[in-house]
């Protein structure tokens, strides 16, 4: 069954936290890895759960990661809450950001982390409410239907 | 595929203390019956067990001085790190008429072929569209390493042959025609910083045969080298030596972490030294969080290969040693350059077969076992308790929870879940009679 749900598993991000930004990434990494997915595959789903990831450490006061796995596909959803998007048409667009200037001294805040997980993704909706929060979904097949 | 290793365990000295097992930066040692065991698929022969062991039980094997007898015109083509370990009186030259003295027909310096290398890569960079950044593929432990560990970083490194096989594929050429032997018949011997250099030259990466014959440690001809240096220098001999010394400065830097750099010239770059740093940046590149660096310089040990386990002066001494030879050179090395122009020919220095990732065959199951196993590993990983002591033989619970899902340990293994594993390790380490 192509929609079976083979494993599954919730994270939880810090907003502000950026002594351990990155790790959820890294785990969801490791498990991929550590179950033989095509290693193009783990470095697309890699990139895009760390610019997720970033996007809550970056500009939210927390946030949920659901990651799944089913034998066709990586589903990661990604809840935060915070302050939400405005306009989500401009968010996308490559080189445009919210960043303060204290994150982007810190090197972060490019504009690209949107724009960067749609590239990487295979499916991609995104849902925001100004001063509630936002919602990402995306999928990243892993076979050929 | 058998991976050959330059490392050995003396069955006899080894007393199971697990020191190698807790660095080894792949997890590639468990230590059973109280004996350590390396993993050949996992072991990217980095030497850094053999550091760690308190009984020395753990050696790296290279060739030795009485398999130049398999030859009839030996060749010796020193790592430029060979030129820092002795004291400043004792200069270049003084060493290559050493080598003659003891045994060598003639020495080559890979210094042309430095730079045909440099220019090589240097072309590279400016052609190449994919992800970046490119990864050096100086060191053969880091090769291995992401072969091993960083299968989708594959593509990242730099797909060209060192200077020592260019080296050594025109030193057999010239020297055959020159003595008129057959080309077998003339030895080509790497003089080695390192155990992994070696090991790239039984069984390189790319897995076809190296233009080497042999690889001898700079530890291992390090006393014979000093006694007949200092002896010729006594007498003022003069060695009829044969072969060239003309060295570069991007040879000799290239034994320096940054030296490749500072001489390709790439616009961004990063160099970085010892296993733990290199490991903390794969992760980093693989997540995209470094992304605006083009050139990536790394190596096992630290300082680069002047920290070589098979080096005999200590590292920072031989590094300045060697910036110091680059300093007081009395050209820009402009003879080398010139001469490297002339026999440059684009395209003639990539490596003959692509590399690709190491199969575990841990791995090699389908998605759904794999994410049995996975479910096995999480639900014990819970019931262990996380202090990573190694005494189940693991060096981390969650390396020892994969065993177990794997069939090659048992939950039983673990101290904290098993009194009579503890009885068990009491006899074997004997600490009641102690």
């Amino acid at each position: 069954m192509p929609g079976t749900e083979l494993y599954q598993k919730e994270f939880f991000i810090k907003g502000g936290d950026f002594d351990k930004a990155g790790e959820v990434s890294t785990e969801i990494k490791s498990i991929l890895k550590s179950v033989g997915i095509n290693s193009d595959i783990v470095r697309k789903v890699a990139i895009a759960t760390f610019e997720a990831e970033m996007n809550v450490v970056i500009h939210a006061n927390e946030g949920d990661l659901k990651f799944i796995l089913t034998p066709v596909e990586i589903r990661i959803t990604v809840k935060d809450k915070g302050k939400g998007i405005e306009d989500i048409e401009l968010a996308m667009k490559e080189g445009y950001s919210t960043a303060t200037e204290e994150m982007r001294e810190m090197g972060f805040g490019a504009g690209m982390g949107l724009p960067n997980i749609k590239k990487n993704a295979d499916g991609f909706e995104l849902t925001s409410e100004v001063g509630v929060g936002t919602l990402l979904k995306i999928t990243i097949r892993h076979k050929k239907a | 595929m058998d991976f050959i290793h330059s490392l050995e365990i003396d069955q006899d000295k080894c007393c199971g203390k697990l020191h190698c097992m807790r660095v080894c930066p792949t997890h590639a040692i468990r230590v059973k019956n109280g004996k350590a065991v390396i993993d050949p698929v996992l072991c990217i022969d980095c030497g850094d067990c053999i550091l760690a062991c308190p009984q020395q039980a753990i050696k790296s094997i290279t060739d030795s001085m009485r398999d130049l007898d398999k030859f009839k015109f030996n060749v010796a083509i020193p790592s430029p790190t060979l030129f820092g370990q002795f004291q400043m009186d004792i200069k270049p030259n003084d060493i290559v008429e050493g080598l003659i003295t003891i045994g060598f027909d003639a020495v080559h310096e890979i210094s042309v072929e430095s730079e045909l290398i440099n220019m090589a890569i240097r072309d590279y960079l400016d052609e190449y569209k994919g992800p970046l950044p490119l990864i050096s593929s100086a060191c053969p432990v880091v090769i291995r390493l992401i072969q091993v560990a960083y299968p989708n970083m594959v593509k990242q490194i730099i797909p060209i042959q060192p200077p020592r096989e260019i080296a050594a594929r025109e030193v057999k050429k010239h020297y055959a025609k020159e003595t008129g032997l057959k080309e077998s018949d003339i030895g080509v011997i790497y003089l080695t910083p390192c155990p992994s250099k070696m090991i790239a030259i039984k069984q390189p990466a790319e897995d076809v045969k190296s233009h080497l014959d042999l690889a001898i440690g700079i530890s291992e001809i390090y006393n014979p080298l000093f006694s007949a240096i200092t002896k010729g220098k006594q007498n003022n001999n003069k060695v009829n030596k044969q072969g060239s010394l003309h060295q570069s400065r991007t040879s000799l830097s290239w034994a320096l972490t940054g030296g490749q750099s500072v001489s390709i010239k790439p616009s961004r770059f990063l160099t970085v030294a010892q296993m733990p740093n290199i490991i903390r940046i794969f992760d980093d590149i693989e997540k995209g969080k470094i992304r605006d660096i083009e050139f990536l310089e790394c190596y096992a040990c630290l300082g680069g290969c002047v920290g070589g386990s098979l080096t005999v002066e200590d590292t920072f001494v031989a590094r300045s040693k060697i910036q110091n030879l680059i300093a007081s050179m009395e050209d820009e090395g402009e003879k080398v350059l010139e001469d490297a122009r002339r026999k440059y020919k684009k395209g003639d220095y990539y490596i003959s077969q692509q590399l690709e990732p190491r199969k575990n065959p841990d791995v090699l199951v389908s998605i759904e076992e794999q994410i049995i196993k996975m479910k096995i590993r999480e639900n014990l990983v819970r019931k262990l308790p996380g202090i990573d002591c190694g005494l189940c033989g693991a060096p981390t619970c969650s390396a020892f929870a994969g065993d177990v899902s794997n069939g090659k340990a048992k939950v039983e293994d673990c101290v904290l879940l098993s009194a009579e594993r503890l009885k068990e390790l009491q006899d074997e380490y004997n600490t009641d009679k102690k």
